[in-house]
């Protein structure tokens, strides 16, 4: 038996609750000044969270590369730690570990960026929950070339010299390093936000 | 939506790739960056005639703070950004020029409030210079990309009606204001 197909003002009725509700441009910057300081006050309390939660997809990337160099990673005061296995005979002979630090927070600024602009585009938690997971790789990204960087442009001595980061490695990891810090902390965030809140985009930019 | 983000990444990769090159930074980036301190430094001279420039650092007279414009504060890196969107982004050519032109300037200025306010409050508090300088400002100018490509959008002239949907439109027109006989 087939079902009665329901009447199409209810269809209606039914697609508009799915779609968000029309936000104007003013609207939606009123909203965007009144959460970005709130979005900023709360990352700025949270980064150990944060550190500590970008320091899996980090620790991924470094066992897969790096694992006889970079011992490992560890989080201290919103810090990121990498104990680094030094050159034995600049030390003495002593075998020792340097401590390289990154500030994470140079990458992941973009993380109440795009929290303030979800929810100013009154987006699902459920979308901003994942947007911030999206947000990691490239915020990885930044932290692995910041790492890279101070390996191959050491400013301390002892840092091993036979990491094959001579030559075309060097110019690859400072445009990495580049691109990791002025470009994408600041891109992803709103390319991300504009892929989740594709409608809103539509209806601000009056595509629709 | 997927080419105009492919496009829009390669634009950004290749531009910013050029940015990077020595003769970009001689005879565009560093020039670009003293002309930016000088402007700077001509405000800040309104309200304290003791500040001075030389080459990209803003400076006070009496040599108790300074500040040196580099990577990342120029705004370049913005402009980039703006630029790679409006040129990936589908419409008129005169229109994308306006855009680059407008846009240069709304980011430059809001840059010009960045390097005056971090000059200010770098004498006040380096803890909050720090935060301000390398976190919220960052943001800041990243939304103003974001504002001034989406009201370039808006301003975006619409695409002129083609005769045929001009008639079709005419039509339906007609046909809903004329009163319906059909019983």
């Amino acid at each position: 038996m087939r079902k009665k197909a329901p009447p199409r003002q209810t269809m209606q009725a039914e697609n508009s609750q799915a779609l968000p509700q029309p936000l104007s441009l003013k609207q939606f910057v009123l909203r965007l000044i009144i959460c970005l300081p709130l979005a900023f006050i709360a990352w700025h309390f949270l980064a150990d969270a944060i550190a500590w939660a970008l320091s899996y997809p980090v620790d991924f990337v470094r066992s897969q590369f790096m694992n006889r160099t970079v011992v490992r990673v560890e989080v201290n005061a919103g810090m990121l730690i990498f104990p680094v296995r030094a050159d034995a005979y600049s030390f003495g002979g002593k075998a020792v570990e340097l401590l390289l630090e990154v500030d994470p927070r140079l990458y992941t600024y973009g993380a109440p960026v795009f929290a303030a602009l979800m929810i100013a585009a009154g987006a699902k938690i459920r979308f901003l929950l994942l947007g911030l997971f999206f947000l990691l790789p490239f915020q990885a990204w930044g932290v692995f070339f910041d790492l890279l960087k101070q390996l191959a442009f050491p400013t301390v001595e002892g840092i091993p010299k036979n990491l094959g980061l001579e030559g075309l490695p060097r110019e690859f990891i400072a445009l990495g390093y580049q691109f990791g810090v002025l470009i994408l902390p600041m891109l992803a965030p709103v390319v991300i936000a504009a892929t989740f809140a594709r409608e809103r985009v539509r209806h601000l930019l009056r595509l629709d | 939506m997927i080419r105009f983000l492919l496009t829009f990444i390669v634009l950004v990769t290749v531009l910013f790739a050029a940015e990077l090159t020595a003769p970009v930074q001689q005879y565009f980036v560093l020039p670009w960056t003293e002309m930016l301190t000088k402007a700077a430094a001509s405000l800040l001279q309104w309200a304290d005639p003791t500040v001075i420039s030389r080459g990209k650092v803003l400076a006070t007279a009496q040599g108790t703070f300074a500040i040196s414009v580099e990577a990342g504060c120029n705004g370049i890196e913005a402009l980039i950004i703006l630029i790679a969107a409006m040129l990936a982004f589908p419409s008129p050519w005169r229109h994308k020029i306006w855009g680059m032109l407008f846009g240069a300037f709304a980011v430059q200025a809001l840059n010009l409030v960045r390097v005056i306010s971090l000059f200010y409050i770098g004498q006040w508090s380096m803890p909050v210079f720090h935060w301000m300088h390398l976190y919220a400002w960052q943001a800041l100018i990243m939304l103003d990309v974001l504002f001034v490509w989406i009201l370039w959008i808006r301003a975006m002239p619409k695409k002129p009606q083609s005769l045929e949907s001009a008639i079709a439109d005419g039509d339906a027109k007609e046909s809903a204001a004329a009163p319906n006989h059909a019983g």
